[in-house]
């Protein structure tokens, strides 16, 4: 028994560290096949946008973020359903979510034991969690602020009192016979989120408006359970798990525009919880798990008649312990074209409890309305309400990290501009959690820009400027092109980023002020990164030591030299000049003159001018 | 069997009054050296990892922890008789060959006391489960308010009425019904400045105790005790508790509700007893073999009606309106006395000082703890349903319902319709927290000695 369970327990740890870190082999694995998902960047100006980054190995620093664009593609390519998808189809799919999510806290629920997902089992409890006779619960009050998070991501409303309820079912890995939950006076109620466009939100979803508002009933606290290792004849039990804390998230039931949208809403409240904080650890842990239910009926013309009036929603079912986005997305396809095909043979929907066989792809009956458990509610005697003064929850309010809409927003709109694609980028790179964190890619580029726009502002004095809105997009490329291919190249990880955002900043501005060529702040870019220099003023330093700068070059001394290099090729010249050639030939004979140009000067002379003159 | 184990080294303050004492604890309250098994077949190997709070006190203040006591089963019972080690005999004198209940569930430390085996033992008192084995040994026994001690490592029976029968001042926060530091200093503040004066006690009379069940051996009592302390120059009032009647259903229904939930956490998987059954035939019901074998025939009544109390079906008419009945259960108590409940209070709510006692509310109330003196074990086994012994708690569970600290004190009368001299437990209650008084009025008690029966009305 030992032996086994410690063997698991060692895999599951090795697993979480190729997850976490990144080891060679991860690497290649994922290399391949997803390299082709990379996005090809636009580039407005040449000299201001470097090009031909070397995105291969760039990605390798982004695998989740294309693990979570794989999955989206995913729900893409799911195959069109006429009878449930879009506004003209003959069944509407309601559905239903009840997920729960692992709260980032330190320590249990109601005891003094440490949260774990890779301890060796059975190392992790207390006399409560054991349920030794004589234990009593303690409300552990750190779990208070991530789940305030989550309530205030959600836009709930917070009563100033919740209490906890016991829900009585026996199962071994529930070892008090009780889960504690809040069932009668929840931690939050009445929420709502927006899905948006940019959330895979396809423009038949969202019928009247930019957005689909989903509703959440309420947000409970409660007690997780253990987990059980199957070693048939025996099922062996770890109990690390329980009592650790979760927030139920219910929504209230909503009109699926088709069967993929579920999962949609459940990616979208994963980012918000990821995003504020609340709960860190993906799906892959069991860290977040759903009961969707799900419902059919006919589309009537009585539905958009009755103003006002709730829909008669069909008779529905839940699909119990939903583990993945893509369960999610395929049970609920799954159970409504089940419940189609009962209806449209004149049967009837039974209401059951089901559960969602990933292997065949089906959801099976586990219980019927007659085998419904009896849960026994009762509030628990021992533990006083929770109270959360007006003090705590402004508190909340006001430290709460950007959602991942705001922090889009944020990056799209001024000063920043970036693309929305590329603000994902740097998002995706955070995972989500940016804001949380000074040590982010997204807190590193907002700060880049913030410097950068001081040093114009003085530089400006100096020079005219009028290209401010489009710094923001800059550095988003060099960070996202330059930085970010520099650092996967030389295998260094984002924390340990050697180039302080006052030296890129710099690098920028020189760049935007044509103090410098491109070519030479990626030269300049690539010492940073290999030979780190503490001088913040780096660039400065060195451009003026090495005489990197852009010589002002008098215009008769040009029209010299280029009179030098083209009267002897005076063949192509004529092509030029007689405006024969193509536009397309054109550019590219123009680029052969200034290439023959720079090759005979030096390689800091901008071409600006060059082309120009030709 | 008495065990008695070594003074503890580490005792640091050698001036306690308990220090040197002997006490003996209920088996249901946790202890690390010696095994803990609440009297049940399911626990009768267990040894608990940790020490309840009152026993580590206990031995800090110098105390002897003597041994374990025998009780009902999980303290459900009120004779000591369901216990997996056999049926407690009470106290009698040698010319009685008759065996006696010693109450319950806290039957074996009461014996312990009465057969001065040791100087005090710990119990619990969830609905008279210190009270009733005291009345019926002669012994004095003391149910605090509730959360005065700490309840962590005591096995639970019902959270919510649950309390350690002896008396103590600290916060327990690891209890988190154990009464806050700040909610003791409110309760000490506003009741110091209390306006009873013992010489003259306002003593209420609780009209509904007076039950058709009560002997005339313990009516008898009562009345004698009420006399001879108006004789004393103390006040006597009759009073109306109106809710009396109903709270015995009431507790009836919450108690085995909160046991039944309490109680889930015995499955035979982590520790304890687990039946053979359980494990062989995938046929079976997993749990049911182990549960039906590890507890005895009342534990099981209770979680069955608990459990029925608490379904979908039955929630609304038993446990809601049981919780119902108890608040109003509660605010008799508050009615009746001149303090008011500070525990309801706002912090720093500027109540007007206690009223006095001229509409008729009382400082102390005055009450018989049981029904009768001590039955035969005879008489108690051959009760036709099991649900006659409940009627043994009627006197008894008020308090516990309100969470009002009582005390019952044994008193002997002669010359009336106890013959046999039997001492009479008489209860004590007064309001939340007021145990200053309670133990003023307890030494008066203490003090009458034997008093002759008078003329009955």
């Amino acid at each position: 028994m030992a032996p086994l369970l410690t063997t698991l327990a060692r895999r599951c740890v090795t697993q979480a560290r190729h997850r976490y870190t990144g080891t060679a082999t991860h690497r290649l694995r994922l290399s391949s096949p997803l390299g082709l998902s990379l996005r090809r960047y636009t580039t407005a100006r040449e000299d201001l946008y470097p090009a031909g980054a070397s995105t291969a190995e760039f990605q390798l620093e982004f695998k989740k973020a294309y693990k979570t664009r794989h999955k989206e593609r995913h729900q893409h390519e799911r195959e069109p359903n006429t009878a449930t998808d879009g506004p003209q189809s003959e069944w509407i799919i309601t559905a239903g979510l009840e997920i729960h999510a692992q709260l980032n806290t330190g320590r249990k629920l109601f005891s003094n034991a440490r949260t774990t997902h890779t301890a060796p089992p059975n190392t992790h409890i207390a006399p409560l969690d054991a349920s030794l006779p004589g234990s009593l619960p303690i409300f552990n009050p750190a779990v208070l602020l991530p789940a305030l998070r989550a309530a205030v991501a959600l836009n709930c409303t917070v009563p100033p009192e919740s209490r906890f309820d016991r829900k009585h079912y026996f199962y071994w890995d529930q070892p008090a016979g009780y889960q504690l939950t809040q069932f009668h006076a929840p931690l939050a109620t009445d929420g709502h989120l927006l899905l948006f466009p940019h959330d895979g939100v396809t423009h038949t979803h969202s019928g009247n408006g930019n957005s689909v508002r989903i509703d959440i009933q309420q947000i409970q606290l409660e007690q997780d359970t253990g987990k059980t290792l199957a070693s048939p004849p025996n099922s062996l039990v770890d109990l690390n798990r329980v009592g650790s804390p979760l927030v139920e998230i219910i929504t209230r039931p909503f009109d699926c525009p088709d069967a993929a949208f579920p999962a949609l809403v459940m990616r979208k409240i994963q980012s918000a919880l990821k995003a504020v904080d609340a709960c860190t650890i993906g799906m892959e842990w069991g860290g977040l798990r759903a009961d969707v239910n799900v419902s059919v009926r006919r589309r009537s013309t009585t539905d958009e008649d009755d103003w006002g009036a709730p829909p008669r929603y069909g008779q529905r079912c839940e699909i119990k312990n939903v583990a993945s986005l893509k369960a999610v997305q395929e049970a609920v396809e799954s159970e409504a074209r089940r419940q189609i095909a009962l209806l449209e043979a004149g049967e009837t929907v039974q209401g059951e409890t089901r559960g969602w066989d990933a292997d065949k792809g089906v959801t099976r009956r586990l219980r019927g309305k007659e085998g419904e458990v009896d849960y026994r509610f009762m509030p628990d005697p021992d533990l006083p309400p929770v109270h959360v003064g007006k003090a705590l929850l402004d508190k909340v309010k006001q430290t709460i990290p950007l959602l991942p809409d705001q922090l889009l927003a944020q990056l799209t709109g001024a000063p920043h501009h970036l693309k929305e694609k590329d603000a994902k980028t740097l998002m995706l790179w955070d995972e989500y959690r940016a804001s949380a964190r000074e040590a982010g890619v997204v807190y590193y580029y907002k700060d880049a820009v913030r410097r950068l726009l001081d040093m114009v502002v003085r530089e400006a004095e100096r020079e005219r400027m009028g290209l401010q809105e489009e710094f923001g997009a800059v550095v988003g490329n060099w960070v996202v092109h330059e930085l970010g291919g520099g650092l996967a190249k030389e295998g260094i990880a984002w924390r340990e980023n050697p180039v302080s955002s006052k030296q890129l900043a710099e690098l920028v501005l020189f760049v935007v002020m044509r103090e410098i060529t491109g070519a030479t702040a990626k030269t300049l870019l690539t010492r940073l990164i290999t030979a780190p220099s503490p001088d913040p003023n780096f660039i400065r330093t060195t451009v003026a030591a090495e005489g990197l700068a852009v010589v002002a070059v008098p215009e008769d001394q040009i029209l010299d030299i280029a009179e030098d290099v083209m009267l002897p090729e005076s063949d192509v010249l004529e092509e030029l000049r007689g405006g024969r050639a193509i536009p397309k030939r054109q550019k590219r004979l123009k680029s052969w003159f200034v290439g023959r140009i720079m090759a005979r000067y030096r390689p800091s002379t901008t071409t600006t001018t060059l082309n120009a003159y030709i | 069997m008495v065990l008695v184990q070594k003074k503890s080294e580490h005792s640091s303050s050698s001036s306690s009054s308990i220090d040197g004492r002997i006490i003996a604890v209920k088996d249901n309250i946790c202890t690390t050296d010696l095994p803990t098994t609440c009297a049940s077949e399911m626990l009768r190997d267990y040894v608990s990892p940790y020490e309840a709070t009152v026993v580590q006190n206990l031995k800090r203040a110098g105390a002897i922890i003597m041994g374990k006591t025998n009780m009902d089963e999980f303290g459900m019972g009120s004779h000591s008789i369901y216990s997996a080690f056999g049926a407690v005999v009470g106290p009698s004198p040698p010319e009685d060959p008759q065996p006696r209940s010693a109450g319950g569930s806290s039957g074996g430390s009461a014996v312990a006391v009465a057969m001065g085996m040791c100087d005090a033992a710990l119990g619990t008192d969830t609905g008279g489960s210190v009270r009733l084995p005291a009345s019926y040994c002669g012994v004095v026994g003391f149910k605090p308010s509730y959360g005065m001690l700490s309840r962590l490592g005591v096995v639970a029976y019902a959270n919510s009425l649950d309390t350690v029968g002896i008396l103590g001042k600290d916060h327990d926060p690891r209890d988190p019904t154990s009464l806050s530091p700040e909610t003791r200093k409110r309760l000490r503040e506003n009741l110091s400045k209390s306006s009873y004066n013992k010489a003259s006690l306002r003593i209420g009379i609780p009209t509904e105790y007076n039950v058709t069940e009560l002997t005339p051996a313990v009516r008898e009592a009562w009345e004698t005790t009420a006399q001879t302390l108006l004789s004393l120059g103390h006040r006597i009032t009759p009073i109306s508790l109106p809710h009396t009647p109903h709270s015995l259903s009431s507790y009836y229904v919450l108690a085995p509700a909160e046991a039944s939930s309490n109680l889930a956490k015995y499955d035979g998987v982590r520790y304890g007893h687990r039946s053979a059954a359980d494990r062989s035939s995938p046929d079976n019901i997993l749990f049911a073999p182990t549960r039906h074998d590890g507890f005895g025939a009342e534990v099981r009544r209770r979680i069955l009606m608990g459990a029925y109390a608490l379904s979908s079906e039955a929630k609304e008419n038993y446990f809601i309106q049981a919780q119902r009945v108890r608040a109003l259960v509660q605010s008799d108590f508050d009615a009746a006395f001149v303090q008011p409940n500070w525990l309801k209070m706002r912090h720093k709510d500027k109540r007007a000082p206690p009223r006095d006692g001229g509409q008729g509310r009382v400082d102390v109330i005055l009450a018989p703890c049981a029904l009768s003196a001590a039955p035969l074990l005879s008489d108690v086994r051959a009760q036709r349903s099991p649900l006659d012994a409940y009627v043994n708690d009627v006197l008894t569970v008020p308090a516990s319902l309100a969470g009002v600290p009582a005390v019952s004190v044994p008193v002997w009368v002669e010359g009336g319709r106890n013959p046999e001299g039997r001492p009479i437990g008489m209860q004590v209650m007064t309001q939340f927290g007021d145990e200053g008084v309670l133990w003023e009025a307890a030494k008066i008690l203490e003090g009458l000695g034997t008093m002759k029966a008078c003329e009955g009305r």
